[in-house]
């Protein structure tokens, strides 16, 4: 999801992150914002986004993420499984209709 | 990948850590304020936009945790904080830092030294590349193998890449300078290519050369080309003559290659075709090297198949003969060195095993004072496993820092060892050379720190943790005593320290009592007077018996009038030596033969007449040997007590008759003239030996050894003594000279060393065991203090108290005596074998030891407990 948010909507700062996940999944997801930094950190580490330090809209310094080159290519790779699953699940869920 | 590089990250987070810190904070902070802001820009107000906000983010301080786990290494971390926090407690405690650090460092040293000299000499005593791969063949008991055998062996065995074989014997070296007497091997042609050695100057033996006529050649060792031709590259190439024979030099072997330790030439061994079909006699070394795909036990196999199919094929020699195949470092070890060496780690492992039994006693007293900071950590939340983890790591930490002061132990033990041993007996032990400490050293004394960091440090860890921690918080660590189990462990650990510490000594001072009295038996032979020098005598130069004798009567001419000399002889061996004696079968008139293997045996010695006054070897009947006793007159012989004794029981020797030799072997009948009183010449047999003495003027040997007394020192007569044998013949070297306590003394130096550091041990354990002993009583006194307080305020007598006091520590040593005695008498009795100069069962020992241990053990006790009687009960009740 931060890979995604980051693709949509290029370098972002952690808060930007944390306020676009719950927009999108309609405060359905309640994020915890303390757990998002070690996830960022993760990624990082793991060469998946790179930060750097620059000035907000409102002229605050914040730490801005951005995708990698790494973190483009695992976001394709993730979301093509992720289809590929959830198809796998629905041809599981389908036959219901199927014999309908 | 990913993960890797994740893990760098990390390892690197752990040493950026206060950058990190605050871009965090900084983080953080921005992250707030923005929330903050957008909460106001909703309309709320600026208390709710800060709370709001703030559970958002779940607290910064548990946001920053979190973080912060991920950011590093967590287990890295709190080792390190470990390490950090146990070497604070460390500090903080000099008194239990010093002992534990004291004992682990001399139990640690012990073990890293002794592995030091168990490796040079069991592991590697050669430098020969591929050592392992390297085999001697024998024929058993590391016997040699006859000509014809390894010659079929050598063309029929497929185990093997190549088999060399050699023979060794002391070669007179002479031209150039002085005459000399040098180690000599003589080597087949391939002997290098199967060693895998090359010389470092000049060329190895090539195939051909080992036959007669091609063979007067020699390759010098880098020692001897230095000692003698002063390393110049120009000897090589020139002749010079070993044994009255010319032999041209054609190479320098380099110091790592020498082998057979010890060698300073190699010249080729040059059969004659006789010789190489001889059968009979097992004469040669044999030595190979073992294909790559091939191990031991099928080269075993093959030799076993090959002996049969020899037994079959010559039953008259090969009958009952068997190959053995055995490592080559084996092979060349010291018939007794390996038991030593083995017993030493024995004994070291031991040492190692009580020191860590001290060190967590140390720990558990201390644990008992840590209570409430324990209690306090738990309360706060560490885990069980945690706080035992926090133990042991100081626990290991303190082993790991003993064990560079046992390094350093170590070193100094080692230095020891080396530095007082005499040069000579050095050259001739294999491996001695090779004494150091190295990597493996290294690595096995900090395995021996961890195990014995783990060892001395569960045990506390687990019983301190164990405890209720609102129990440890209530008390304050103060009013009361341990728990019923951890001391019953504590008393179980000094129990076993003391009957460990008796099981050592005792053996201690077996080896110890034994090896004083067998070099205080060679007083009756009063050494520091006799100068002792050896000869032999090459065939080349003295082919007949005739020509030897007329050498060793113009010698021992030569040297009694010396001017202060007071008599001199000749004689095979001196007493205490170790170098095996001459034994050889021999057969008794008027018993039935029996077959080789039965026959009766005794050492054989050759002497002059004036032997048995010089070394003063009492003669108890009949009479000495006179000048008459010579070639053509009676064959005579002299036997010693025991052999008169064992084959003549009851009655005379005197008169009988006995032949040297087998049943099948011929040789005049030699009687008995006289009896001599019992010696012992090589003490590694641990009894007196029947021995047979014939006069030299009967049967001139071709070495001997030549013995002067002198009134004075015999050092002195040294010189004299060498240029008086010069003179009679300019190129025969007098070797070994020497005073005869000197020669007795590198004979039986190994003996010693083992017993003085058998010592040493014993007293390290001792002196552990004591302080083990004294800590446990003193810790339980001071727990009583209260006890006994209470107990003198309500008319306890001063003998009540002590009896109180000290009953614990008698108890602890009754039970380890009980244990600890018959332990250290079976121990003997397992060690007999090891034991030189008194019986394992000594009784003086088996007394004296117990009693001595007893006293200390009393001692470290009876201080704490004198002490608990001078408990003021006041103080003592107002503390409480």
């Amino acid at each position: 999801m931060v890979l995604k948010t980051l693709q949509a909507l290029g370098p972002l700062h952690g808060y930007g992150i944390a306020r676009r996940i719950e927009q999108i999944s309609g405060d359905l997801l309640a994020v915890n914002y303390g757990t998002l930094y070690p996830a960022l950190l993760k990624l990082e580490q793991e060469g998946y986004i790179s930060s750097e330090w620059g000035t907000s809209d409102n002229n605050r310094k914040a730490k801005y993420y951005k995708l990698t080159r790494a973190g483009r290519k695992q976001l394709n790779k993730e979301e093509r499984e992720w289809e590929q699953t959830t198809e796998i699940l629905a041809r599981f869920l389908a036959p219901g209709k199927e014999s309908a | 990948m990913r993960r890797l590089r994740a893990l760098l990250f990390r390892l690197a987070g752990l040493f950026r850590k206060e950058r990190g810190e605050r871009e965090l904070a900084a983080e953080m902070e921005s992250h707030l304020q923005m929330h903050i802001e957008d909460n106001l820009r909703a309309g709320m107000s600026p208390e709710e936009a800060h709370r709001q906000a703030l559970i958002k983010l779940g607290g910064v301080e548990q946001a920053k945790e979190l973080y912060r786990e991920r950011r590093g290494l967590p287990l890295l971390e709190t080792l390190w904080q470990d390490v950090h926090y146990g070497a604070r407690m460390l500090r903080k405690n000099p008194g239990f830092t010093m002992t534990a650090l004291l004992t682990l460092a001399l139990g640690i040293g012990v073990n890293t030294a002794v592995f030091s000299l168990a490796e040079a000499f069991l592991v590697r005593p050669l430098a020969l590349p591929n050592l392992h791969r390297l085999a001697a063949i024998t024929t058993g008991q590391k016997s040699p193998v006859a000509a014809a055998d390894y010659f079929d062996g050598k063309t029929q065995g497929q185990s093997f890449e190549q088999i060399a074989a050699y023979r060794t014997s002391d070669m007179n070296v002479t031209g150039y300078d002085e005459p000399e007497r040098v180690y000599g091997a003589a080597v087949t042609a391939d002997f290098f290519a199967v060693l895998g050695v090359a010389p470092e100057r000049g060329r190895a033996f090539l195939n051909g050369e080992d036959e007669p006529g091609h063979n007067e050649i020699v390759i010098l060792s880098h020692r001897l080309w230095q000692r003698r031709f002063g390393a110049d590259p120009a000897a090589l190439g020139k002749t010079v003559n070993i044994d009255g024979k010319p032999y041209t030099m054609i190479g320098v072997m380099d110091r790592s290659a020498e082998f057979p330790v010890p060698t300073d030439l190699w010249i080729p061994l040059a059969l004659s075709p006789k010789e190489k079909a001889d059968r009979a006699v097992n004469s040669l070394h044999v030595v190979a090297r073992l294909k790559d795909d091939t191990s031991l036990a099928a080269a075993q196999s093959e030799m076993t198949l090959l002996g049969r199919q020899l037994a079959d094929a010559y039953p008259n020699t090969n009958k009952e003969r068997q190959f053995q195949v055995m490592p080559l470092v084996e092979y060349v070890e010291g018939s007794i060195t390996r038991a030593y060496t083995i017993l030493m780690l024995a004994a070291v492992g031991i040492v190692l095993l009580v020191a860590c039994a001290n060190v967590a006693n140390l720990q558990f007293t201390r644990a008992s004072s840590r209570r409430s900071e324990l209690a306090i950590r738990e309360a706060l939340g560490a885990g069980r496993a945690r706080l035992v983890r926090q133990m042991l790591t100081e626990s290991i930490l303190l082993a790991i820092l003993g064990a560079v002061a046992g390094l350093l132990f170590a070193k100094f033990c080692l230095w020891l060892c080396v530095s007082k041993m005499p040069p000579y007996v050095v050259r001739l032990w294999a491996g001695f050379d090779k004494i150091r400490l190295d990597s493996a050293a290294l690595l096995f004394t900090m395995a021996v720190a961890l195990v014995s960091g783990i060892l001395a440090g569960v045990l506390p860890a687990i019983a301190s943790s164990k405890q209720n921690a609102t129990a440890g918080l209530r008390e304050g660590g103060r009013g009361a005593t341990t728990g019923q189990g951890t001391r019953r462990l504590r008393s179980a650990f000094v129990t076993a320290q003391v009957a460990i510490a008796l099981v050592l000594v005792v053996g201690a001072a077996l080896l110890i009592k034994g090896f004083r009295q067998m070099t205080g038996s060679a007083d009756a032979y009063s050494p520091e007077h006799v100068l002792t020098l050896g000869v032999n005598l090459p065939v080349s130069n003295y082919p007949q018996p005739a020509e030897r004798l007329a050498f060793y009567r113009k010698a021992l001419a030569a040297l009694s009038s010396l001017p202060a000399a007071q008599s001199a002889a000749a004689f095979s061996c001196y007493p205490l030596s170790n170098n095996g004696t001459n034994w050889g079968y021999f057969q008794v008139l008027g018993r039935a033969a029996l077959d080789l293997r039965h026959s009766p045996w005794a050492d054989m010695q050759t002497i002059s007449p004036e032997y048995p006054r010089l070394m003063h070897v009492a003669l108890l009947a009949g009479r000495e040997f006179t000048s008459d006793d010579r070639e053509g007159t009676q064959p005579v012989a002299l036997v010693s007590q025991k052999l008169a004794q064992r084959y003549w029981p009851g009655g005379s020797a005197l008169g009988k008759q006995i032949r040297i030799g087998g049943p099948a072997d011929s040789g005049p009948w030699l009687t008995v003239v006289g009896m001599t009183a019992d010696v012992l010449y090589d003490w590694t047999s641990q009894v007196p030996q029947p021995t047979i003495y014939r006069p030299l003027a009967q049967a001139p040997p071709a070495a001997s050894l030549l013995g002067i007394r002198t009134a004075g020192d015999p050092a002195l007569l040294e010189k004299a003594a060498r240029s008086r044998i010069a003179f009679i013949d300019s190129e025969l070297p007098a070797f070994d000279v020497k005073p005869l306590d000197v020669a007795i003394h590198e004979s039986t130096v190994g003996l010693g060393y083992t017993g003085t550091m058998m010592g040493i041990l014993g007293l390290i354990t001792l002196a552990v065991a004591v302080v083990g002993i004294y800590g446990v009583m003193a810790y339980t006194v001071g727990e009583r203090t209260n006890e006994f307080g209470v107990r003198i305020a309500m008319g306890a007598q001063r003998k009540d108290i002590l009896w109180l006091a000290s009953r614990h520590g008698l108890l602890i040593s009754a039970v380890a005596f009980a244990i600890g005695l018959p332990a250290a008498i079976a121990s003997a009795r397992l060690l007999a074998g090891l034991i030189y100069g008194a019986s394992p069962g000594d009784p003086a020992v088996f007394a004296g030891v117990p009693i001595i241990l007893f006293a200390a053990v009393l001692l470290a006790g009876y201080i704490p407990a004198r002490r608990a009687t001078q408990v003021d009960p006041i103080a003592a009740l107002r503390y409480e």
